[in-house]
């Protein structure tokens, strides 16, 4: 069954189907070969009496109706709003005031407004968009070179889903029931260790190449600059105070979220117009939509291949190669880092999550949270790679570098995430003492 | 040009019928957002609780994102892997297309049907904390045939628009970023 399963669904996707569809329709012809259904009329069209095909919609809806999953939605409008307010030069400024005067002072700008980013959306796509749009050209005519410019902005991107509110956490935790709380506050120790490793590298880049520095901010500008980052830079707080303090759930933080970002952009700063909210609404749903599309279908599969023992035969295969934890660790590391590279982040994370989840927690050991940090961060990575890394496509389109170009300049970067990576990976301690500390882990 | 005229037919079809998705979609997610919110002020700052909000931005989040899918249908933004299809003629490419979307109206049939068959059932049970107002499931059990029904739609125009239109018409888009 699961060489069926495995078989059908590769070949969709190799055929370019949308994974969403691809999987509903894997599922619906495993239920057929489950059931036994091999007449091609039933199987186009099986009757009300085919009880097992009730199982796709009942699946389906099932899949979707978590109010843990709607503070998804809620990021992304919340996120919206704040770019459309402009809320990225106010921290792109704010981040050079504060680290300009380093050698190489906008490479380590681009880097800490990424931390700042992710307190407002946490995907990693936007982040390179947003900050590349502005801090790539600026960095050009600093004197920088064209490709380090591009490969610190898409490689810092990685900071944004890892530094809480993350959507990708927020489909881990829902789907695979563990505290999203939890997830949110493991998030920002790896984050931040990221961020450190980048800004190592890259003074390091910036001393051997010469890159320019700023003149030291005075306090007068620090303090102006934190006064006009300060109530965009609020809202992680109140998200995770709100959470971290059980006065939110993370749903009901997320729309505060989005209550706090209007507030901001329509009263604060005016730049938002109630005319934009009909349009920010529509790509919120829009996108909600294609990730509900997968969910749901995801959830058909999931339910056969829990039928069918699958998570137990993958696991025992892994536990075939070696009985070695560190190895099996490795080894699923190497897979998502893989899938990562040709798939989309979400489909990856819903579809290989309720597999390698149970084989980490029950086979492994690994405790539920710092599983989830190390898939999101995994699956991210792949964001920066070739061939088919998100952040590395639109750098592209912002430099007008090619792809090649790109990738030859990223390199040493993508060789310092992985070292974090690892670190992350194999130490659990650093991941799980803030949560533990402020009891959600 | 008679198949040109048709072409376009499809999509001013399309297109209208996208933005009879689209409306009711806006206006789910907005009331989410409300509902979600006065759950926390009735909460915290009016020290009575909600009962429903839970329950009724659930229902809500249900309705918009399947009304959604459509939409992304229309708007081709549900994503696959195009490595292998991208290097094939694309006068292939079209009828690879065609195939797997005559794959994915069945895999949306099947959904469309057995889901009417469970809103149907839906009418005689009861919604966990709606029940004192006498709704029953079928009202959020609904969205899946109604989704699936545009969703059936949008494919086969999608399927004529593939067919009759140019390649240089196509928008294809990016990557979708959470």
């Amino acid at each position: 069954m699961l060489l069926f399963i495995s078989l059908i669904f590769f070949g969709l996707l190799l055929l370019g189907t949308p994974i969403g569809f691809a999987l509903g329709i894997t599922a619906v012809l495993s239920l057929a070969k489950m059931s036994g259904v091999d007449q091609l009329p039933i199987l186009l069209n099986p009757g009300s009496d085919v009880f097992i095909f009730k199982m796709v919609s009942q699946r389906f809806y099932a899949g979707l109706d978590m109010f843990t999953l709607m503070a998804m939605p809620f990021f992304i409008f919340a996120g919206a709003i704040m770019n459309k307010s402009g809320i990225t030069h106010r921290l792109v400024k704010f981040s050079n005031t504060l680290v300009g005067h380093l050698r190489g002072g906008l490479a380590h700008a681009n880097i800490v407004a990424s931390i700042f980013f992710s307190g407002m959306t946490g995907a990693a796509v936007s982040d390179t968009a947003a900050i590349g749009t502005m801090l790539i050209p600026a960095m050009v005519e600093d004197g920088y070179d064209k490709d380090f410019s591009a490969a610190v902005t898409a490689a810092s991107s990685i900071i944004g889903p890892t530094i809480p509110p993350s959507n990708m956490m927020v489909i881990y935790g829902s789907l695979m029931s563990v505290s999203i709380a939890g997830l949110f506050a493991a998030g920002f120790v790896p984050g931040l260790l990221i961020a450190i490793f980048l800004m190592i590298l890259s003074g390091f880049i910036a001393k051997k190449r010469n890159y320019p520095k700023s003149a030291r901010s005075s306090l007068k500008q620090i303090l102006l600059a934190t006064k006009e980052a300060l109530l965009p830079l609020l809202m992680p707080i109140i998200i995770l105070g709100g959470i971290l303090t059980g006065i939110f759930t993370p749903t009901e933080a997320a729309a505060v979220a989005v209550a706090y970002a209007f507030i901001i952009g329509f009263f604060v700063l005016r730049t938002l117009k109630l005319g934009d909210i009909p349009d920010l609404l529509y790509q919120t749903g829009k996108t909600t939509g294609v990730v509900f599309l997968i969910i749901g279908s995801a959830s058909i599969l999931g339910w056969i291949l829990t039928m069918e023992r699958v998570p137990e035969a993958v696991a025992a295969g892994f536990l075939r190669v070696s009985d070695n934890p560190h190895i099996i660790l490795l080894l699923i590391l190497i897979l998502m880092l893989i899938v990562g590279m040709f798939m989309d982040i979400a489909a990856a994370l819903i579809i290989l999550g309720p597999i390698l989840h149970p084989i980490a927690v029950n086979n492994l050991g690994i405790d539920p949270i710092h599983f989830g940090i190390i898939m999101v961060l995994s699956l991210n990575l792949a964001l920066m790679t070739p061939p088919v890394g998100a952040c590395l496509f639109v750098a592209c389109n912002i430099s007008n570098l090619s792809l090649e170009a790109l990738t030859k300049a990223i390199w040493p970067f993508i060789v310092v995430e992985v070292i974090a990576l690892f670190i992350i990976a194999y130490w659990s301690d650093l991941v799980l003492f803030f949560p533990r500390l402020v009891g959600v882990g | 040009m008679q198949t040109r005229s048709i072409g376009s037919f499809a999509l001013k079809l399309s297109l209208f019928i996208e933005r009879l998705a689209a409306y009711p979609c806006i206006a789910a997610t907005g009331a989410m957002t409300v509902v979600v919110l006065l759950g926390v002020l009735f909460r915290y700052v009016l020290q009575s609780p909600l009962s429903w909000s839970e329950e009724v931005a659930r229902y809500l989040m249900i309705w918009a994102a399947s009304l959604a899918i459509s939409i992304g249908i229309m708007r081709r933004e549900h994503l696959g892997i195009t490595f292998l299809t991208s290097r094939i003629p694309a006068s292939a490419q079209k009828y690879v297309a065609v195939l797997v979307n005559l794959a994915v109206l069945w895999f949306l049939w099947i959904l469309t049907k057995f889901g009417y068959d469970m809103a149907l059932e839906g009418q005689t049970q009861l919604s966990p904390v709606l029940a004192k107002y006498r709704i029953n499931m079928m009202w959020s059990l609904s969205a899946i045939p109604v989704a699936g029904a545009l969703a059936i739609i949008q494919t086969v125009l999608q399927i004529v628009v593939d067919l009759f239109r140019r390649k240089e018409d196509f928008d294809i888009k990016g990557m979708v970023d959470i």
